[in-house]
């Protein structure tokens, strides 16, 4: 890439706008505004305790900001809730209007009041699990309403963030392959109907699950063991795993939360190397948290570096290797 | 440190081994599980009362009397199995179950009795039964999206005592603690459900654990099964790789109570009668402790574990007082052992946890999750153990 600054024109996959995050008294992230370029592989560097994991998981909707807004490819995806007052107005007026109507026609016959009464509950049963099921249409009809709801993880993954943690996180007692399966939730449209009826479109999704990820296994170099116990993979093949799982998300955006650590120089080679495949072959964007500096300056577009959840710096790996302070922060003196 | 490549290549065999007429077999069930489920049930089902035909057991009962007995247990091998959903797959505990078992019993009682004076048709309300469970459920499963381990239990148990609370003092609606007899039983032509002919009841449940058989089977497999499991391992990294968990939660709570409604309509019908007191926290820990002891999350396991549970405890334990008190034998010859059947579940649910803490049959996944890694390398076929990489 070019070294100059970030053109404003191109396209953003992802923009966090003024993202604040404090937890009680302590500000873990102070007006982080960060664009991301589509196609990019973008660090985030600071030393222990910057706010660099804090921000990832603002970003892939675990924690909401105390402040500011996220925009994934153009769309608002996590802010302040807006009109958040009309939402139980939404879930309760259906049944209380039919109880209401209820006790309107039935004149005082008390059976018949309680019929009614049935309805309503029923009514209710079914608003209550969607709204806080929140399935896209739900989403969508809230939306229209000018009902703004901040993303939750899921969502991030649906709108195609796709994440790693920092110390894993896989399903350790299924195996390889049903990790990946669990990766591929959303990609998967057979609605339990389909699996109980063991109907023809549920068998031929689930065949075609199976192949697409051993894909995603072979992708990141760990073939042949679909049905070993996702913990009793050595650590390194246990990281990679969890990027097939992630990958599996099928995400425009993949979020790095130190994809090398515990890794020997091989292995953080060839993680290194595949990072850079992704980009290139499959045209992902990488967000990539990273302690080892020789991963970070070798693949990294542009660099971002956070000290005290304070942006301190970014630019070009040259740019933020000569600034000075970044020197003193990770080594607590100006450079002599 | 080779290449993963090399590595993997050399664990597959690359020889199938020579497969004889006993794999093919073996191999074709494991493939056709649905038909598997079916010759397996029809098989026991049918040996079952031939089975009692015969010394010692022609002694305890006669078959009439057995096969009553095997009813029973059918009801709760369906708690136990639909249980295992909420608490074997998801990992939700889940201390009141009862309560859905109650509400499918008095939804019965209501739509197809001589107290409401509603004739509602069996069949159709078995379904309905179902359902009305499956929302209340739901119901139960939405405040408690949050809850999780202890929390979680403590809410359901105040559940599971609300419900036998309410059909308790609701007097007018179900007849308080006198409960609601004269309940309708299933009928078909010229078959005559009763309680003098116990054989289509016994053919009733057979058939209808077959088919929840057949269906958790399927839902363990499909892509809901594995998000149960998902959230059971790390609720967070299910929600990260795009599960909802909202959903996924209340779906496993609403199939599991629409199980025991299920039960709950088959046990009015089958008793013509319900009251509060066939409902208590007893009944929850009982399926519960059949969940444990059969062996969390193994569908098999479990419906095993329940039927053996069942009839040790309705059966054995009787027959067990009988055939001590003639002997005489000082002490032990006044034990009534029914009245110790607690006693007894605490010492077997202790004693399993400290020596086999993953139930009697346990699925391979549980096993491995329960037992250190010690103990693992012998669990493990010596391909799996034999991993120099680390």
């Amino acid at each position: 890439m070019s070294d100059q600054a970030v053109p404003a024109n191109e396209e953003m996959i992802l923009s966090a706008h003024e993202i604040t995050k404090q937890f009680g008294g302590l500000s873990a992230l102070r007006n982080i505004t960060v664009d991301i370029p589509r196609g990019s592989i973008f660090s985030l560097i600071g030393p222990n305790g910057a706010g660099k994991t804090t921000f990832f998981n603002v970003i892939a909707g675990i924690l909401p900001p105390t402040h500011g807004s996220i925009d994934l490819r153009g769309q608002r995806m996590i802010a302040p809730p807006a009109r958040a007052w009309l939402e139980p107005v939404v879930w309760f007026v259906p049944p209380l209007l039919v109880l209401a109507l209820g006790i309107a026609v039935s004149g005082g016959n008390i059976q018949a009041i309680a019929l009614w009464s049935l309805g309503a509950l029923l009514i209710a049963t079914v608003i209550l699990p969607t709204g806080l099921a929140r399935p896209p249409w739900y989403e969508r009809a809230i939306a229209a309403m000018g009902i703004f709801r901040t993303a939750r993880p899921n969502d991030m993954v649906r709108a195609g963030v796709g994440r790693t943690f920092q110390n894993i996180r896989l399903f350790q007692y299924m195996t390889t392959l049903e990790n990946v399966l669990v990766g591929m939730h959303l990609q998967l449209k057979s609605t339990p109907v389909d699996a109980l009826l063991s109907s023809r479109k549920q068998k031929q999704e689930e065949e075609l699950a199976r192949k697409r990820a051993r894909d995603f296994l072979r992708l990141v170099g760990l073939t042949g063991r679909d049905h070993e116990l996702a913990r009793n993979l050595p650590y390194g093949d246990q990281r990679r795993l969890e990027l097939a799982r992630a990958l599996a998300c099928e995400p425009a955006l993949l979020l790095l939360d130190e994809p090398t650590a515990g890794m020997n120089p091989r292995e953080t080679a060839d993680m290194t190397a595949l990072i850079n495949r992704l980009r290139h072959d499959l045209g992902l964007t990488v967000l990539l948290i990273e302690h080892d500096m020789r991963v970070v300056m070798g693949i990294s577009d542009w660099i971002t570096v956070l000290d005290h959840g304070e942006r301190i710096a970014e630019g070009t790996p040259e740019e933020v290797r000569r600034n000075p302070k970044v020197i003193e922060a990770y080594l607590g003196t100006p450079a002599g | 440190m080779t290449e993963p490549q090399a590595v993997t290549s050399k664990e597959e065999p690359p020889e199938r081994a020579p497969s004889d007429t006993m794999d093919r077999i073996v191999s074709w069930f494991s493939r056709h599980r649905s038909i598997s489920v079916i010759v397996a049930m029809a098989l026991f089902s049918v040996l079952l009362p031939l089975l009692v035909l015969l010394p010692p057991l022609s002694g305890f009962n006669r078959q009439g009397v057995w096969i009553d007995n095997f009813n029973g247990a059918g009801i709760f091998v369906l708690l136990a199995l639909g249980l295992n959903v909420v608490v074997g797959f998801s990992g939700l505990l889940d201390l009141g179950y009862a309560a859905f078992f109650a509400i499918g019993a008095y939804f019965y009682a209501l739509v197809a009795s001589s107290f409401t004076g509603v004739h509602l048709p069996f069949w159709p309300m078995l379904i309905l039964g179902a359902f009305v469970a499956a929302l209340f459920g739901v119901a139960l499963g939405a405040p408690t999206l949050r809850l999780r381990g202890d929390y979680l239990a403590i809410v359901t148990l105040g559940f599971g005592e609300i419900v036998p609370v309410f059909f308790t003092n609701s007097d007018a609606l179900t007849n308080g603690t006198n409960g609601i007899a004269g309940i309708d039983r299933p009928s078909l032509p010229g078959i005559t459900f009763g309680a003098a002919n116990p054989l289509p009841f016994y053919v009733t449940i057979v058939v209808i654990l077959t088919i929840v058989l057949i269906f958790l089977y399927r839902l363990e497999d499909s892509r809901l099964g594995r998000a149960w499991m998902a959230i059971r391992e790390d609720e967070l990294a299910a929600a990260s790789s795009g599960v909802n968990t909202v959903t996924t939660k209340l779906l496993a709570f609403a199939l599991g109570a629409s199980t025991a409604g299920l039960a709950g309509v088959f046990s009015a019908s089958r008793l013509v009668f319900v009251s509060p007191d066939q409902f208590l926290f007893t009944v929850s820990f009982t399926v519960l402790a059949m969940v444990v002891l059969g062996g969390m999350g193994n569908i098999w396991g479990v419906a095993a574990g329940a039927f053996i549970i069942f009839l040790i405890q309705s059966v054995f334990l009787r027959q067990l007082t009988n055939f001590l008190q003639p002997l005489g034998i000082p002490f032990i010859s006044d034990i009534d052992f029914l009245k110790y059947q607690f006693l007894i579940y605490g010492i077997a649910l202790v004693s399993m946890m400290l020596l086999r803490p993953e139930g009697l049959f346990p699925s391979g996944r549980r096993k491995r999750e329960l037992h250190t890694e010690g103990e693992m390398e012998e669990l493990t076929a010596p391909g799996e153990a034999a991993e120099p990489l680390a």
